[in-house]
């Protein structure tokens, strides 16, 4: 399988790296024109199976390329095989494997410091911190500004409550990354393919752990 | 010329407030959380 980094910032880099180690990945190519010393640079995406980008304009580009996109925003189109991978994916896919879900929420330090409506206990080094109630793709979703470099995803069952922390920028990159395991052929959000998600993640390096 | 009391109501409200906030801002300890390493199933 070939993968084609779209150049959209640090967060798609650290997806190619992650990817650059997955076994089903033969090779990860960056779609110039740009410059790179980890991987080849093409000026096509011909020969690639799927595009990995991060932000807004990389559904643009996967439309021009005409491949398929891995992608951490919001929302389905003909362009998108997956969305959503992103901390808060992670954190909707750990709520979708819960029994009865009674919270699901983000703290990251790349989310917006907005006004917080109550405080939610995050596993250290996060804490307790205010969040603001959100949602993704439909779903309810708390969300925070985290005061330090980590990022943690929480889902809040009925008997126990499941996390992933780790350092934000890294999770982010292993969260876009892993979202090819939710590639089926159409276009869909990662909580849809939850469990090999979260596998592949974990495969990836995210660490997921349990409090009951 | 004589002072306006406040109201009741609004010493009151005053009051709640300013606990409240205290109580948001305390940097009471919570009791540790034992998290233990999980595999996805």
């Amino acid at each position: 399988m070939r993968i084609g980094l779209l150049v959209t910032g640090d967060i798609s880099v650290r997806a190619a790296h992650a990817l650059q180690a997955h076994g089903p990945v033969d090779e990860v190519v960056v779609i110039g024109p740009a410059t790179s010393k980890s991987f080849n640079v093409m000026e096509s995406a011909d020969g690639c199976d799927f595009l990995v980008g991060s932000g807004s304009a990389a559904p643009g580009m996967a439309r021009k390329h005409g491949v398929p996109l891995i992608w951490d925003g919001e929302g389905g189109a003909d362009e998108i095989a997956v969305w959503g991978a992103s901390p808060v994916g992670v954190a909707l896919a750990l709520a979708v494997r819960e029994p009865d879900p009674r919270l699901v929420a983000v703290a990251h330090p790349g989310l917006a410091e907005g006004q917080t409506t109550r405080t939610t206990r995050f596993p250290d080094p996060v804490g307790r911190v205010g969040v603001s109630d959100g949602q993704f793709g439909g779903r309810p979703v708390a969300l925070a500004h985290s005061p330090n470099e980590f990022a943690a995803c929480l889902a809040i069952g009925a008997g126990r409550r499941v996390a992933v922390v780790d350092q934000g920028a890294f999770m982010s990159g292993v969260a876009l990354a892993a979202g090819l395991a939710a590639a089926n052929g159409g276009s869909r959000p990662v909580w849809d393919a939850a469990l090999p998600y979260l596998e592949t993640a974990t495969d990836m390096g995210l660490v997921m752990a349990e409090s009951r | 010329m004589p002072m306006k009391r406040l109201s009741p109501l609004v010493v009151l409200a005053v009051a709640v407030a300013a606990a409240v906030a205290l109580f948001r801002n305390s940097d009471t300890p919570e009791p540790a959380e034992d998290w233990k390493p999980v595999q996805p199933s």
